[in-house]
């Protein structure tokens, strides 16, 4: 962990320098970290709300860049900045969140990032489908259960939930290239 | 195929766009130190000096400054100028937090709370209250609460420039610092020497400003 700090630093030390590739490089490389800790704590807001709290808290690291000294750890300011812009986030939208700090010494481990527009266009495609494609299709490609995870929940097996789920992205080809 | 276009998408268009664009903004304008250094002071004696060249300087200033009680009247509230300043600064980091740094406040309790208890030692309790009230305690703390505002109020702009995650303390701080100058400046005019006086009504009014501060601080403080 100290080695990303090392590189954090130096990026961030060279943009506030002047150096743009260097910052470009600095905000692409929290993000991913940053989206992981907000989807993780945010849920229940959807994942539109997620990225719009990523972006804010992007927007107030930016704005306040000038705060980090250059002999102090970069981590532990990024975190606080994190910390206090996304339950600022979460406040506004009404959700209740609670964000012990402790979540924010050690974590950096990109959580997945899936795109949050993927979802909600994929469910509006899947909308389209028959119902049981749409539950299958529902279970394993936004949900991300498993395939094991889907035949158990919807008693099917494992075979017949590949077949279902093979034939639901046929008809998804080609509700799309009807588009 | 799905982790990779997992990690194909893991930017999403419009947040790259955003960070594009914040690569593209010019080096970021400097933190508060050097606001902090500047303003308050400018502040106080634009708007302190009219005050004090209305009520006038004390004619026995010279004499004051020698006297080791009186001197008090400055040293202390500058005292708590400089812990509450400095502290604050600090705070305007966010990850900053006070822990332990409070604790430097201690010494300058314990010199006031030394004044007033050696004063008394030399009163009969029954004087122990006129000791305190003095005669121009309502003007005092008006005064000094009045010359605060404008410091206060360059002191949270100065702050603003960081990042503070704790706005109230940080607030509270800017507050009694503020009130620190505006007391420090006000005892140039007043000839209220007794510690019990000073200690209770400069006290008094640094703690209203700290109070106005600590409420103000969320609100000015916000980023």
């Amino acid at each position: 962990m100290h080695a990303l700090d090392e590189q954090w630093a130096g990026l961030l030390r060279a943009a506030n320098a002047g150096d743009r590739q260097a910052y470009a490089a600095f905000l692409r490389a929290i993000a991913p970290p940053l989206r992981g800790l907000v989807l993780a704590r945010g849920r229940a807001l959807g994942p539109e709300a997620c990225e719009d709290i990523v972006q804010e808290t992007l927007l107030a690291i930016h704005l306040k860049r000038a705060t980090w000294r250059e002999d102090a750890p970069v981590r532990p300011w990024l975190w606080a900045i994190a910390r206090h812009k996304v339950a600022d986030g979460f406040r506004a939208r009404g959700a209740r969140v609670h964000l012990p700090i402790e979540d924010f010494a050690d974590l950096l481990a990109a959580a997945p990032a899936p795109d949050p527009f993927e979802a909600s266009d994929a469910r509006r495609i899947v909308g389209r489908l028959d119902a049981r494609s749409a539950t299958v299709l529902t279970a394993v490609a936004i949900e991300g259960a498993g395939i094991a995870e889907t035949g158990r929940r919807l008693s099917m097996t494992e075979g017949a939930v590949r077949v279902a789920l093979h034939r639901a992205m046929k008809r998804l080809g080609a509700l799309r290239d009807a588009d | 195929m799905r982790t990779e276009e997992r990690q194909v998408k893991a930017e999403r268009p419009s947040t790259e766009d955003l960070i594009a664009r914040l690569a593209a903004e010019p080096r970021p304008t400097p933190g508060p130190a050097r606001a902090l250094a500047w303003a308050p002071p400018s502040v106080l004696l634009l708007t302190g000096l009219p005050l004090l060249a209305v009520l006038g300087v004390r004619a026995d200033l010279a004499a004051a400054l020698i006297d080791p009680v009186t001197t008090m009247k400055w040293v202390l509230p500058l005292a708590v100028t400089g812990l509450s300043m400095a502290l604050a600064w600090r705070l305007a980091r966010p990850e900053a937090r006070a822990g332990a740094r409070p604790l430097l406040y201690v010494p300058v309790l314990l010199l006031a709370a030394g004044l007033v208890a050696s004063a008394f030692a030399s009163l009969p309790v029954s004087a122990w209250g006129a000791a305190m009230r003095g005669s121009t305690r309502l003007f005092c703390f008006t005064s000094i609460f009045g010359m605060s505002l404008g410091p206060l109020a360059a002191t949270l702009w100065a702050l603003n420039r960081g990042a503070t995650t704790v706005p109230n303390l940080t607030g509270f701080l800017a507050g009694i610092g503020s009130g620190g100058l505006a007391a420090a400046l006000y005892a140039l005019y007043c000839n209220e020497d007794a510690a019990p006086f000073f200690v209770v009504w400069y006290g008094l009014a640094i703690l209203a400003a700290g109070g106005l501060g600590a409420l103000l601080g969320p609100r000015a403080l916000r980023w």
